[in-house]
């Protein structure tokens, strides 16, 4: 993948310390690292 | 525990390198799940919450494991040195047999992408692109 489709960066999100209503609105431009973490434990 | 470990290992890396990218984490599980474990361990770290697994699987590509990948010697061991580093094992929040990664992206662009092999593998975080300007 070399790009995020556009029907993921608008998806909602929720949780914590988020900085916009969507994956796109939290990420702007900025270089960012996601982290999928395995189930909290 | 290997979250818990994963999660203590980011945090002291943003800490110790001004250059380290912004952080966004995804977590199986609700908000409410969440709350408790990042107030105790990162509570300034962004977090979604997805107990749907969604990002993990479309975005990533994240694969669920099999049952006969718990059995492998290698978790076991991987286990001990993340009790000897102090992660103990707490009650699981979400989809247990859902795998992890990372992934770094500058808006839509995909820089550079890690998905776990198993259970225990985390990415190399002194692999992770510092300048992606290119």
């Amino acid at each position: 993948m070399n790009t995020v489709p556009p029907n993921i960066l608008d998806l909602a999100i929720v949780g914590r310390n988020l900085h916009g209503a969507t994956l796109r609105a939290h990420l702007g431009g900025t270089a960012t690292l996601l982290v999928f973490l395995r189930h909290l434990a | 525990m290997f979250c818990r470990e994963l999660v203590t290992d980011l945090r002291a890396a943003v800490a110790a390198d001004k250059t380290f990218p912004d952080v966004l984490l995804f977590v199986l599980a609700k908000p409410e799940h969440a709350q408790g474990f990042f107030e105790e361990r990162w509570p300034g770290a962004a977090v979604v919450c997805e107990a749907s697994g969604l990002f993990h699987r479309d975005l990533l590509g994240a694969r669920r494991m099999r049952l006969w990948e718990l059995l492998r010697p290698s978790l076991l061991r991987r286990m001990l040195e993340a009790r000897r580093k102090g992660h103990a094992q707490g009650r699981p929040q979400g989809d247990a047999w859902r795998l992890g990664g990372a992934m770094l992206v500058q808006g839509a662009r995909v820089v550079w992408q890690y998905r776990a092999k198993d259970a225990a593998d985390h990415p190399d975080l002194s692999a992770v692109p510092r300048d992606v300007s290119a």
